[in-house]
Order: C-alpha cells, then sequence, then structure tokens
C-alpha cells in the first residue's frame, strides 16, 4: 500500500465523518442519541488554532478542546500532515483543483512554485493572535475548519429544500426543509470564490490564507521527520514539483513551513532522490516562514487596532442593539465575543431556524455570530440543542430544566431571552378595531405572559346624534350602520359583524376617546335604532349625540413572565 | 504568401468558388432546419393573452369519509364512556361498542388517516395534546379491522418533528406500526371549501384555502381525535378546532373570525368518526396549558359520529360551560346540520340533549369493571 | 521507472516495507476511528432533552385565565334569539375532588395550617425518606409519598407530620393500612378505616394510605391530629367500592380484622401475588382463608396446575385428592395443613389448618360458600 494511497484514503474518509457529523447535528438525532453529542463538533475540538486563541481570550481551555492536543503533537513531531490528511476544507481545495487541473507537466510546475504570497497567512495568524490577545476572537472569519462549518450550515445543506425539495429521514427528521440564513449569500459569495480561486493557484486558501495552516507551519520547525532530498540523485528535472501541494520547493531547500506532508513529491521523483527521513540537516531546508520582521509588527498593530475599531462604536456597551438575542445559555456579551468561533453549528442544529447569522449588530466582531430572528423562527421550548454542540463554551451547556425553571432549578427561574413588546401601531386591536389575541393564545408559559383586558374604541363613524331614546333603546338620525351583501343591515350583534365572541358593541351617551358617561352593550339594532341590553339610567334627549363603541380584549405584557 | 501559410487551391476560396450541390443541400438544409425549428418553438410557446404561464391553481375537493359508513339513523351518535382507572383500551372498545364496533366504520384494505392535536411541544400530562394511549388504542383497532395502512397527521404551531416526538405520538405510531406524515410543503394542495369566494356576512371564512392535501387525498377514512381544551379566543379547543391542524398557508388571519372559521373547519372534513379524549381536560390557560396546575383529568373518552354534538357535550360535561353560548356551535348546526341526513350523509346538531331525549346518546361507567 | 497502477501514474516501482507497515497502521486507526463513531454514536442513552413539569406543586397557586370584563355593564343580556351572545363564563375554581387537588388542604375551624415545606417522593426516591420502611411500601407498589408539616399558628413548635402515600389502588392501601397496623388498635371513623395508636391518626381511603403523626399522646395533639386526617380524607376520592375480596371470604366465623392483602409470594406459594386472606374459628378449628383472583379462568388453572407440578417434584404432594377432587392437599414444614383449588377466576384455600381432615373440611366448606 502506499502512502499517497494511505492519505487518499484519509481524506475521504474524513471528508465522510466531517460530513456525517454536520448532517447529523440536528435537534432529533441529539434527542434520540445523546451519544452523538461527543462526535458532532469534534472537527472544531481538534482544531489546535481553536483551542490556542480560546486559551488567550479566556485563559482556560474549554471541555473538549483538549482533543486539539491529538493534531498538535504529532504536528510537532510530523509536520503539517494535518493540511492534507486530514482537513476537509483541506480536502475540498484539494478535490476542486484536481477536477480542474491544469494538464501538461510544465504548467503544472508552475502553478506549484512557492511564492511569496504565502507569507500573508502568517500575518494574519499573527494579527487574529494579537487580536485575542486583546479580547476578541476572530479566528473563526478564517479558519478552515470553522469556515466549512459554517459554509455547509449557511449554503451546501440548504441546498436541499431549496431548490431541492426536502428529504423526510426515517425517525422523523426532515432535511432540508428551505432553512433560511439571513444574509446568508454574503457567505456563499465567499465561500465560492475561494473555492474557485482553486483555478487560479491549486490550494489557494490553503497557502495563502489559512491561519491554521499558519500556526501548524509555526510548529513544523520542531518536526523530526521531514522530506528530504538527496542531491546527489537528484538531477533538477522538478517532476517533483508538479504534485506539490504545499508549493514547498522540494526541488530546492524544501519549506518546511509549507510542506504539506502529501508524499506526492516522494511518488513522482524519476530517480528515487526524495525520502521521508529523520532529522535530516538543517542545510537543506529552509526552517521557519518566510515573513519579514516588520511585517510580523505591522500584522500585530492590525490585530490591535482592529480592536479597538471594532469596541469604539460601543455596540457591546451602550448602543448594545435591541435585536441582539444570544441563544439560550449564552455567556455575558464580551466573554461570549470571547468564544465565539462563529461556526454557526447552533445555527445547524436550532430545531426552528431561529438563530441567524449577525452581521454588525454588536459590532465588526459580532459578524456572523449567531442571533435570534423571531419573524423566522421562535426558540423552541424545549431545546437546549446550541449549548450541547457550542465546542467553545459561547453557549453553555443548559438542562431543560435550567431553561425553563423547572424541578431543581425553580428558585433560580428560567432563562429569559428577552421581552416581547407590543408595536401599538401595528397590533390589530389596539390600532384597527378588530379584535385578534393571537399572541395570548401562543404564549406557552402557564400562567401566561400576555393576559388580555377588555377596553372599548370608538368605531369609524361612531358619532351619531340622536332622535329618540327610551330606557331600553335609542333611534338615531343616520343609520346605525352600512349593509352586507345581502342588502340587509349589518348589525351589532357581536359575531355577525365580524367580531369574535368577545367583542361586543357598546354605546355611550357622552362621546370621545376615552369617554365618560354611560356606557350599555347593544343587544340588537335594525337600520337606525339600537336596542339595549340594559336600562340607561340618564335618557339621552334628542339632538344630542352619542357614541358606538366596540369593546374587545386588548393584550397586555407582564414582564415578569415573559421569557422570550 | 510566406512558407508558413497553407496553400489553397484558388478553386476553393473566393467568389468563384466551386460550390458543389451536396454541399449547398447540407449546409443551406441544416441553417433553414434551424430557422425553422427556432421559428416553430418560439409560435409553439406563444401566449398571446398573457395568462398562460400563470400558476392556475386546480382546487382539490375532500371527499366526505362519512358516506361510505353505512350508518343506521337508529344507531346511536354519541357514546359516552368514564373510567376511574384511565385504562384506555377498554374505553376506546367500550366507546365505540354502541357505535357499532370499528367494524362498522373501518373496511379491510382501508387506508385510515388520525389526526390527532399535536399542536405542540408539549408532554402529553400537560392536557395540549391527545394523549398517546388514545392513538395507540385506536391504531391497533384499525389494524385489527383489517386497515392495510394508518396514517397519522398534523400541521403544528410548533416544529413539527419535536412536536411528535415530545407528545409520544410518533413513539406510539413507530410501535404500532402507523406512519407519521409530516407536513412537508409539497404535501399542500389548494382545496376548494366552497365554490365561491368567502362572505362574511354568512360567516363564511374559507373559501380555496392550502390544506395538508397528501394524507387525505390518500385515506378512505378518517379519524379525529382531539383533546378538550380552554382557549382564551374562542373559548373551548374541541373536535371541530382540532381540523385546524389541516390548514396550510398563512392561517393565522383566520383567528380574527375565528367561530367563523371553526365552523367552516366542521364543514370541510365530514368525519368517519370522532373521539374525544378527556382524559385530561385544559381548563385555563389554554391552548398552550404549561402547567399541572391547569389541567383537571375527567377519565372520559367520547366517540361520536356527530362532531357538533360532541362538542356540545364536552363543553358542558368536561369544562362546565354553557354551549348555548358558544357561537361556533350554533354556526356549524346553520351550515351543515341543517340539512336532512339523507341529502348530506352527516350529523351536525348542536343540542345534543335532543340526543339524550331519543335514545342516541350512551353513556356507560367503566371504573368498576375488573378488566 | 513510471508504473501505471489504478489507473495513476507512478514513478516509484517498489514500495518499502516501512511505507507499507505505517499505510496499514494508518488505515487500521482510520478504521478504529469510524468504528468507534458508529459504535457508540448510536447508543441511546439519558435524555438530553428531558425535563421536569411546572405546576403538581404542594399548594397550587390560583390563576385566573379569562380576564373579568372590565365593561362597567353591570348585568347580564336578558335572554332570548335576538340576544346577542354573551361573554362566555370564566371557567369556575378548578375541580379539587377529583384526588389531584392539594395534597395538603387547610383544616377548617383549627388553627392547624398546611405545610410550606411539603415535598414529593417517588418510589426511586422513597428510601430517603423513610429509609428501611420502604421495603415495605415498594412491595405494596407504592406511586408516591407527599410529605409535609402542619403547623399551629399558635404554637409554631407544635408539629404534625403527615405521609400522604398513593398506592395506586384500594387493594395495596389496604394491604399496607393492615400490614403496618399491629394488633389491637383503636378505630376511628375517617376515610375507609383507620385507627389511633400513639396520638398519631393512620387511616385509608381510595389509593390512598395516610398517617398523621403526632409526638405524643397529649389531648391537643389527639384532636389536632384528627381534625388534619379528616381533612385530608374529605379530599381525597374513593368509589365506595368494597374490595373485591371482602364479599368472597366468608364472613362467618372471621376474626374481626384479620382481613389481609398480601402482594408478594404469598406463603411459600410463590407463583400467587396478591392474595387476600383472613383468620377463622369455626367449629373449634381455626385456619385461615386465602384467595386470589387471576386474569381469566385458563391462568386460574394455570397456576393450580403449576403449584401441583411443583409440589409434586418436591415430593411433598399427598394423594388425598381422591376424596375431594381438584384439591391440593399438603403438610406444612411446622405441622400444619394447607389446601389449594380453583374456582372460577380465583385460587383460593386454605392455611394453617390443625390436620388434614380439617384442611379438606375447610376448604370443601370455603367452596360451597364460593359457589353461593
Amino acid at each position: 500500500m502506499r502512502i499517497t494511497t494511505a492519505r487518499i484514503i484519509s481524506q475521504s474518509v474524513f471528508a465522510a465523518l466531517f460530513l456525517a457529523f454536520i448532517t447529523l447535528t440536528s435537534l432529533s438525532m441529539l434527542s434520540d442519541y445523546p451519544a452523538l453529542r461527543f462526535w458532532l463538533s469534534k472537527f472544531l475540538e481538534i482544531d489546535p488554532l481553536v483551542a490556542v486563541s480560546t486559551a488567550m481570550t479566556t485563559h482556560t481551555l474549554y471541555k473538549g478542546l483538549l482533543w486539539s492536543l491529538v493534531v498538535l503533537l504529532p504536528t510537532l513531531f510530523l509536520g503539517r500532515f494535518f493540511c492534507n490528511w486530514v482537513c476537509p476544507f483541506g480536502t475540498l481545495h484539494h478535490l476542486t483543483g484536481w477536477l480542474f487541473h491544469r494538464r501538461g507537466l510544465q504548467a503544472k510546475i508552475d502553478a506549484n512554485q512557492y511564492r511569496r504570497s504565502a507569507v500573508l497567512k502568517y500575518y494574519i495568524l499573527v494579527g487574529m493572535l494579537v487580536a485575542a490577545l486583546f479580547g476578541t476572537l476572530q479566528i473563526g472569519l478564517l479558519d478552515p475548519l470553522v469556515f466549512v462549518h459554517r459554509a455547509f450550515t449557511v449554503n451546501v445543506l440548504p441546498l436541499l429544500g431549496r431548490p431541492v425539495p426536502a428529504l423526510e429521514l426515517p425517525g422523523g427528521a426532515v432535511l432540508g426543509g428551505g432553512r433560511l440564513h439571513q444574509f446568508g449569500w454574503i457567505l456563499g459569495f465567499a465561500f465560492f470564490v475561494l473555492l474557485t480561486l482553486n483555478l487560479v493557484r491549486p490550494r489557494w486558501f490553503c497557502r495563502v490564507l489559512c491561519p491554521l495552516g499558519a500556526l501548524l507551519g509555526v510548529l513544523s520547525r520542531f518536526s523530526l521527520w521531514r522530506i528530504e532530498r538527496d542531491p546527489r540523485r537528484c538531477v533538477n528535472c522538478n517532476v517533483c514539483v508538479q504534485g506539490c501541494e504545499g508549493a514547498c520547493e522540494p526541488d530546492a531547500r524544501l519549506r518546511r513551513s509549507e510542506c504539506f506532508v502529501c508524499f506526492n513529491c516522494i511518488e513522482d521523483c524519476p530517480h528515487g532522490a526524495l525520502r521521508f527521513a529523520f532529522l535530516p540537516s538543517r542545510a537543506s531546508e529552509v526552517t521557519g516562514p518566510d515573513a519579514g520582521r516588520r511585517g510580523v509588527v505591522l500584522a500585530a498593530l492590525s490585530g490591535l487596532f482592529f480592536c479597538s475599531w471594532t469596541r469604539a462604536a460601543g455596540k457591546t456597551t451602550r448602543d448594545f442593539s435591541s435585536r441582539v438575542i444570544r441563544p439560550p445559555g449564552a455567556v455575558e456579551e464580551l466573554e461570549f465575543l470571547e468564544r465565539c468561533l462563529k461556526c454557526d453549528q447552533c445555527l445547524r442544529v436550532c430545531p426552528t431556524n431561529v438563530l441567524q447569522p449577525a452581521l454588525f449588530e454588536t459590532g465588526l466582531e459580532g459578524l456572523w455570530t449567531p442571533v435570534m430572528n423571531f419573524r423566522i423562527g421562535f426558540c423552541q421550548l424545549h431545546c437546549t440543542a446550541c449549548g450541547y454542540v457550542c465546542p467553545t463554551g459561547a453557549i453553555q451547556h443548559l438542562t431543560v430544566d435550567e431553561k425553563l425553571g423547572l424541578g431543581p432549578a425553580a428558585e433560580q427561574g428560567p432563562v429569559r431571552l428577552g421581552t416581547a413588546h407590543f408595536d401599538l401601531g401595528r397590533c390589530l386591536p389596539w390600532s384597527k378595531n378588530t379584535p385578534c389575541m393571537v399572541c395570548e393564545e401562543i404564549c406557552p408559559v402557564s400562567p401566561k405572559a400576555i393576559y388580555s383586558e377588555y377596553q372599548q374604541f370608538l368605531l369609524r363613524d361612531g358619532r351619531k346624534s340622536v332622535t329618540a331614546a327610551t330606557a331600553n333603546s335609542v333611534t338615531l338620525a343616520e343609520t346605525a350602520t352600512g349593509v352586507d351583501s345581502t342588502g340587509a343591515p349589518c348589525r351589532f350583534v357581536a359575531h355577525q359583524f365580524r367580531g369574535d365572541e368577545t367583542a361586543s358593541y357598546h354605546v355611550r351617551t357622552t362621546p370621545g376617546p376615552a369617554g365618560t358617561g354611560q356606557s350599555v352593550r347593544i343587544a340588537d339594532n335594525n337600520v337606525d335604532t339600537l336596542a339595549l341590553a340594559a336600562a340607561l339610567e340618564e335618557v339621552p334627549p334628542p339632538g344630542t349625540e352619542v357614541g358606538i363603541y366596540i369593546e374587545y380584549k386588548v393584550p397586555k405584557m407582564d414582564t415578569s413572565r415573559c421569557i422570550g | 504568401m510566406t512558407e508558413t501559410h497553407q496553400q489553397v487551391p484558388p478553386a476553393e476560396t473566393g467568389p468563384g468558388r466551386q460550390l458543389s450541390r451536396r454541399e449547398f443541400l447540407l449546409r443551406g438544409g441544416t441553417t433553414v432546419a434551424a430557422a425553422t425549428a427556432t421559428a416553430g418553438l418560439a409560435v409553439w410557446l406563444h401566449d398571446d393573452i398573457g395568462t398562460a404561464g400563470l400558476a392556475q391553481p386546480r382546487p382539490a375537493t375532500i371527499k366526505n369519509y362519512f358516506a361510505a359508513v353505512d350508518y343506521p339513523e337508529s344507531a346511536p351518535r354519541v357514546s359516552i364512556v368514564r373510567d376511574a382507572r384511565d385504562r384506555v383500551d377498554g374505553m376506546v372498545g367500550a366507546a365505540l361498542a354502541p357505535l357499532g364496533g370499528i367494524e362498522r366504520f373501518v373496511r379491510k384494505g382501508d387506508c385510515v388517516l388520525i389526526k390527532p392535536n399535536v399542536g405542540f411541544e408539549r408532554d402529553p400530562r400537560l392536557g395540549a395534546t391527545t394523549h398517546p394511549e388514545v392513538v395507540r388504542s385506536v391504531i391497533r383497532l384499525c389494524r385489527r379491522a383489517g386497515a392495510r395502512r394508518v396514517l397519522v397527521t398534523d400541521n403544528p404551531i410548533e416544529q413539527a418533528a419535536a412536536c411528535f416526538a415530545r407528545t409520544g405520538i410518533r413513539a406510539v405510531a413507530d410501535q404500532e406500526g402507523a406512519r407519521v406524515v409530516l407536513p412537508v410543503e409539497r404535501y399542500f394542495q389548494p382545496v376548494a371549501v366552497r365554490p365561491t369566494p368567502p362572505d362574511p356576512a354568512r360567516n363564511e371564512a374559507l373559501g380555496t384555502w392550502p390544506i395538508l392535501w397528501a394524507p387525505l387525498e390518500q385515506a378512505d377514512k378518517v379519524i379525529g381525535i382531539a383533546p378538550i381544551k380552554d382557549h382564551n379566543l374562542c373559548s373551548a379547543s374541541m373536535l371541530m378546532k382540532n381540523w385546524y391542524g389541516l390548514l396550510g398557508g398563512r392561517r393565522n388571519q383566520f383567528h380574527q373570525a375565528i367561530h367563523d372559521v371553526i365552523s367552516d373547519l366542521g364543514l370541510l372534513v365530514s368525519p368517519t368518526l370522532v373521539i374525544a379524549d378527556g382524559l385530561r381536560v385544559l381548563i385555563r390557560n389554554g391552548p398552550t396549558g404549561g402547567s399541572l396546575n391547569d389541567v383537571r383529568p375527567a377519565h372520559t373518552l367520547v366517540a361520536a359520529v356527530d362532531q357538533v354534538a360532541c362538542d356540545a357535550w364536552c363543553y358542558e360535561n368536561l369544562l362546565q360551560r354553557d354551549p348555548t353560548r358558544l357561537r361556533y356551535l350554533e354556526l356549524a348546526h346553520r351550515k351543515f346540520g341543517l340539512d336532512a341526513y339523507s341529502q348530506s350523509r352527516r350529523f351536525g346538531r348542536h343540542d345534543w340533549r335532543e340526543y339524550e331525549r331519543t335514545g342516541l346518546l350512551v353513556e356507560q361507567d367503566l371504573s368498576n369493571r375488573l378488566a | 521507472m513510471a508504473v501505471r497502477r489504478h489507473g495513476r501514474t507512478y514513478q516509484r516501482e517498489t514500495v518499502g516495507m516501512t511505507e507499507q507497515i505505517v499505510a496499514v497502521v494508518i488505515l487500521g486507526l482510520l478504521g478504529t476511528i469510524v468504528v468507534a463513531f458508529l459504535a457508540t454514536g448510536f447508543r441511546p442513552g439519558p435524555a438530553l432533552f428531558a425535563s421536569q413539569l411546572a405546576g403538581d406543586e404542594a399548594v397550587p397557586a390560583s390563576t385566573t385565565t379569562t380576564v373579568t370584563p372590565a365593561s362597567p355593564d353591570a348585568t347580564p343580556p336578558p335572554p332570548g334569539p335576538t340576544t346577542a351572545t354573551a361573554l362566555p363564563a370564566p371557567p369556575t375554581s378548578p375541580d379539587t375532588t377529583a384526588g389531584t387537588g392539594p395534597p395538603f388542604p387547610a383544616v377548617l375551624d383549627t388553627d392547624w395550617l398546611p405545610p410550606t415545606n411539603a415535598a414529593t417522593y417517588t418510589a426511586d426516591d422513597l428510601w430517603e425518606k423513610i429509609n428501611g420502611r420502604a421495603d415495605l411500601y415498594l412491595a405494596f407498589h407504592v406511586a408516591r409519598l407527599w410529605f409535609g408539616t402542619y403547623r399551629r399558628s399558635s404554637d409554631p413548635d407544635a408539629a404534625l407530620d403527615v405521609y400522604r402515600y398513593d398506592m395506586g389502588s384500594p387493594e395495596n392501601a389496604f394491604g399496607i393500612y393492615q400490614a403496618e397496623s399491629g394488633g389491637d388498635v383503636e378505630a376511628v371513623d375517617v376515610g375507609r378505616e383507620a385507627y389511633v395508636a400513639g396520638g398519631s391518626v393512620i387511616f385509608w381511603k381510595g389509593n390512598h394510605y395516610v398517617r398523621v403523626e403526632a409526638p405524643d399522646e397529649s389531648d391537643a395533639y389527639a384532636q389536632g391530629a384528627l381534625a388534619v386526617a379528616r381533612a385530608l380524607a374529605d379530599a381525597l376520592l374513593d368509589d365506595g367500592q368494597p374490595l373485591w375480596a371482602e364479599s368472597l371470604l366468608p364472613s362467618a366465623g372471621r376474626v374481626p380484622r384479620s382481613l389481609a392483602y398480601q402482594t408478594g409470594a404469598a406463603f411459600g406459594l410463590d407463583s400467587l401475588g396478591e392474595v387476600f386472606h383472613g383468620r377463622y374459628e369455626r367449629e373449634g378449628t381455626t385456619f385461615v382463608l386465602f384467595i386470589h383472583r387471576a386474569t381469566s379462568p385458563q391462568e386460574a388453572q394455570g397456576l393450580y396446575e403449576g403449584h401441583r407440578a411443583s409440589l409434586r417434584q418436591l415430593g411433598i404432594l399427598q394423594d388425598g385428592s381422591t376424596e375431594s377432587p381438584g384439591l391440593l392437599l399438603v403438610e406444612a414444614p411446622d405441622g400444619r395443613f394447607e389446601a389449594v383449588f380453583v374456582h372460577g377466576t380465583y385460587v383460593a384455600g386454605v392455611l394453617e389448618a390443625g390436620s388434614a381432615a380439617a384442611a379438606a373440611e375447610a376448604a370443601r366448606w370455603f367452596r360451597t360458600q364460593l359457589a353461593q
């Protein structure tokens, strides 16, 4: 078995595992198989950059992030094998590049030459780590594992459902189903561009932008094994370069920090001049990256300035946007921004699609962090799945009891995501003389946070003048109201005037928006006479005005009970 | 001319070149054919009026699922069963017995659709959804009567998969071999409830509306199983309101004419059989409930072929309220209960005491039975 | 030098041994990861999203739903066909007689206050509350325990501990009641049956078994305990039906208060649980009659046959069966005699009879009583 074959199998296996994990990340899967929790965020947990940067922001290593040692330690011995053996994003780029590969030996050799642009990723790494040092976690913007999780969540997997129809899986989950992600096209565009850049140069992202690759490249300096070229056998034919994934110059002094340990060069060399050697000489390699001191300092300063730019707008302090509703179990905002990778796994698992990638509601640094959009979904009551997939603890594990304030958590009460408010200008009962109360119907807590009160509202054209009145009836100068489609007069009997059972009509002797005087319910009416349900104490004399009011329930909010 | 240019004999190019007939026919013919095809396609697709390409929904109509049942007019129409020990299997069987047993309703080879209330993601003990054991009993009975397939469906307000899971209905369906049909987008089709647009002055709410059509189309028989619940808007959510779970589209707007739409739902679906789940009655904070304090165990099941009478009885006896004040019962009676049975093949009487007087309402108490 | 294998051109012809071993090891590692994922990931486990239910508190807060109308309209509309339908009546206060009302009701006309420390236990954690005694309750299939302490407003130190057990069925409640009442007790009229012992009032009613425990026998507590017990009994549902065995076991000759119920293996008859028994004195002899109700005559017959088979195997069975067919007659290890027979869905018999003849005679008498 050739080592390159083993490598291809390894790439395929990890790519398949990644697809399996991200597809299985759903509430119904976690409900049925809680043990999946160990696996679903595994790729993010083994990511050393995630571990290093969150260690810098939070000074701790959250739970599963200890698994990053599984990648870190072998990298210290073997070099940057992760990029070509494990990384699913790398596999994706590798696959794209291979599908559109250049023909001809010379074209391939040209494509895989080392370019100075490869140093950019080290500057990016430095900038991001400096930013992390000062309390804002931005590695998630470009970290490959985070990026690929996010891209699949927001763009690739929702393809199932739109335009491809949703699939119903056995066990009840619906795959796809047209999940919505606000501004998802931005991310999709970036993803698409990065993939197509493989046509310009193979593995462009991995070589030029990837901060994780940069970190692993820097750590490669300690590796004990490395590709070594035997100059006595080498005839400088450059064939090794045609398959070189890392563009690490195996035909000259090998650049350790760029080499992906793909073993293609060893396979391709017609003269057997390359081998994977233990402790080869320092003279035949370039140990560290090509980053100049000035470049590093500039990168560090950029990271520092970023911190200032993003906090300067005050979006995380005084100017906190009311639209930013974080998932249940999320830690306090500044700590959240120290932890959130923007991997969007919480979006993926959320059953109701309420979690959405933010834009800049919490400042620059909040890009693609999860916020709730209650027009798209709502936070399902008995679900805390977001906390179970979050790899860094930006969203803590909550049991459902803790979230709802039941059982052992009854004393501390429920988690309040936010408080609902009525927009009285839109609310049908408050401003459009139409009974509704659907909000109270849906309110899931008991007793309900939304309750109702009866209020009266003057009808349009509700002021009428009286021609005659007795204690139990009032005759008006104009028609009491219009006629319906059958030509019969519309009657104030509530259910026939499209009100519901709980609405009724009243006549008040002192018309006005918040009128005083008597109010008596209208029992029935014909075209111009109202029959009253009770007796008027003071009969209005002819010529005076009365008002016809509709009385129904209006909603009110008890904020002490609303859990958002 | 240099050596690198290809030398072409003069006769092959230029104005005086030799044109063979074959070449003329071949190339000229291909072009003419392409032109003809293009023009022909254009003419074929042409839409002079302008509306030919627009989606023209051809609304379906729901069949009367009771019409296939040979139900004698003298047979009881409402059958009430109580059991202080909540032995559901026995209760369901005993409730169906006066109506003729399940065999009268389900025939061998039928596809039966069971429509429980799975509207909320709630534990069944909270009384907001149909109790899964009742659904289990009914599925078993249908299978025993020879149904070839049993479907269970609902279109909940909350996320469908989670609702079916937490209410226990999915588990019961899987165990008893029934198939849960989730409300996926493509299962909805416009259905004509009445041929004309709805007239609010006549308390009409539905005209043509998207309905969860796919399971209804497959089904030969439809059984509705609904819990009895308080409702903040329409006072009670019972059997007719249960069909709300078949509505798709933007159904929230019907809440402004809730009694109109509930009576229209009774008109929309003429079920084979309805069963009221009064094991746990949600007496306040409905329809969502949320606390065991809102639930009163009433240990009752009602099976009926008249959903209006069943609703009226449950409103009075389980929720202890006055059904003469419940608007949608009267409207339903007016819409489809007034026709003679022989014409409309359905029952819709809101005065359940009439049934009691004529012996068409049967009550049993199984509390002291041994098994 | 170039080699084409599997559609790809390789330059190297041969692959070294080290490389092959390393490749295989790597593949093995990959395989382990995949197998580990498939094996461990899909195990059902403790539910991540299970939760308790709201409500079910000791004293549920009274809540309202439909708000009373704020309309100044004082009188309701007169009934009539043209009358507008009125507002739906708000629901009346919840029905608390269904057995799920407040477990600790207020006690009227006394100064004993309902508990503020009410706690509930299920079969799983009952041990935490009553330690070793839990075994007996578990044997009678206890479903739930509500525990609370009533205190006096006039004397906060005075306390009555109330243990309210939901035993799931009247038989079980009766069974534990009998099991815990020892010897001579002073009967009182509370619930279905009750007695006072050491100042405490213990009774059973419906599915429930309640102990109101007083620290001493002083009068102050005696009255309070009785009042609390009565209040608790009033809040409990009981359909009033007699226990099924009461009419089946003959009343003539039965020693008072000797009717008892047992759930576990009865008297070495391992297959018989859920047995009623009573002590009898008749014609100078004493014996115990027992009866077990099976779910069907076939099951009863099956139990009987099984018992006979095991007795035969043990070599205990006496062939006195020729005298009375369908009767198993055996000598118990303590020298007394037992008889077992089947009657319809019941397996019944005699225990602790002085002689074989007495056992047979008692069985015959029992049988004729059952036939009536």
